[in-house]
């Protein structure tokens, strides 16, 4: 009898969450896809960077990298953009998307080197809202 | 018997706080973390100021590409139902300084009332690790939806609607 009591007692207690929780529709942070994939909200992750790696990222290799691109290409999911191939070139977009991968999680990010020293090219692609996201980031970055 | 006794109690007070974590699982409270922050003009903003309203609370930066999706689609819920009741709160977590922040504002023609965030505040609505984050606070003071990321536009125009029609 006393086992039952407290049993009713735990239940009770572990129910209560699931019930306020309810009543406040949290959205997840991550989402989940139907095949149980991780999807990571169309969000910026604020502590990815540090205040002097953001400073170096937006303010220094976005704008400079922006004026290196040579050509654009918009994709169905994102957009394609052409760099020369250079060594110093090449090491900025390298720093460049290994910090954007930590703030946007959620970007499909390709860098290619073409066969016989052709162009470097960065696509950056995603999920619906992903090239909306790239628009809105900054026009600079897709005026061809 | 003490000890069984001694053990229940051990049991319940294990599982009440593990309640507890599972209530605030994204860190939210049910009732919204008051706070107190100056606006871009300088006045002081509080949140029970706001009681009676619908309340986006949208945490935000400059840097952030999807706060710049979502912000036209804010400036035009505010002008389409601000007379119905709704009040928007953007609160920046920018490093940047107030002027970065109001030169943004400016160049997005934001329309609602724009704060500077801190860590306190942040931690108080479960650190808003990701950007854009939005709460949307009843007229009651209540948390009534929670959105990490770039919300679906037309979903969160039907909620606010839904929300404003609540008394």
């Amino acid at each position: 009898m006393h086992q039952l009591g407290l049993l009713i007692i735990i239940l009770g207690v572990l129910a209560s969450p699931a019930s306020a929780a309810d009543s406040c529709k949290t959205a997840p942070a991550a989402q989940h896809t139907a095949t149980g994939k991780h999807e990571s909200p169309l969000a910026c992750d604020r502590l990815a960077l540090t205040a002097a790696e953001r400073t170096r990222h937006f303010d220094e290799l976005g704008p400079r990298l922006r004026q290196m691109r040579t050509g654009v290409r918009e994709l169905a999911n994102g957009y394609e953009f052409e760099f020369p191939s250079d060594a110093k070139t090449f090491a900025l977009l390298a720093e460049w998307v290994e910090q954007e991968r930590r703030c946007c999680p959620f970007f499909d990010i390709d860098m290619r080197l073409n066969r016989e020293g052709g162009p470097l090219s960065l696509r950056l692609t995603g999920r619906e809202g992903t090239k909306e996201f790239i628009q809105a980031e900054g026009a600079e970055w897709i005026r061809k | 018997m003490i000890r069984r006794v001694g053990l229940t109690v051990f049991i319940v007070v294990i599982c009440m706080f593990a309640g507890g974590l599972g209530a605030t699982d994204a860190g939210v409270a049910e009732t919204a973390p008051g706070f107190v922050l100056k606006s871009q003009e300088g006045k002081t903003v509080r949140l029970s100021d706001y009681r009676g309203k619908v309340v986006l609370l949208n945490f935000w930066a400059t840097w952030c590409g999807g706060c710049k999706v979502e912000m036209p689609w804010l400036v035009d819920l505010y002008r389409r139902h601000r007379a119905e009741g709704l009040e928007i709160i953007g609160v920046s977590m920018d490093d940047a300084g107030e002027d970065v922040i109001a030169r943004f504002t400016k160049s997005k023609n934001v329309n609602y009332t724009i704060v500077k965030g801190n860590e306190s505040v942040a931690s108080a609505y479960g650190h808003v690790q990701m950007l854009p984050q939005t709460f949307l606070i009843g007229r009651d003071g209540t948390i009534t939806g929670h959105i990490t990321g770039v919300p679906n536009r037309r979903e969160l125009g039907e909620t606010i609607q839904q929300l404003l029609k609540s008394r």
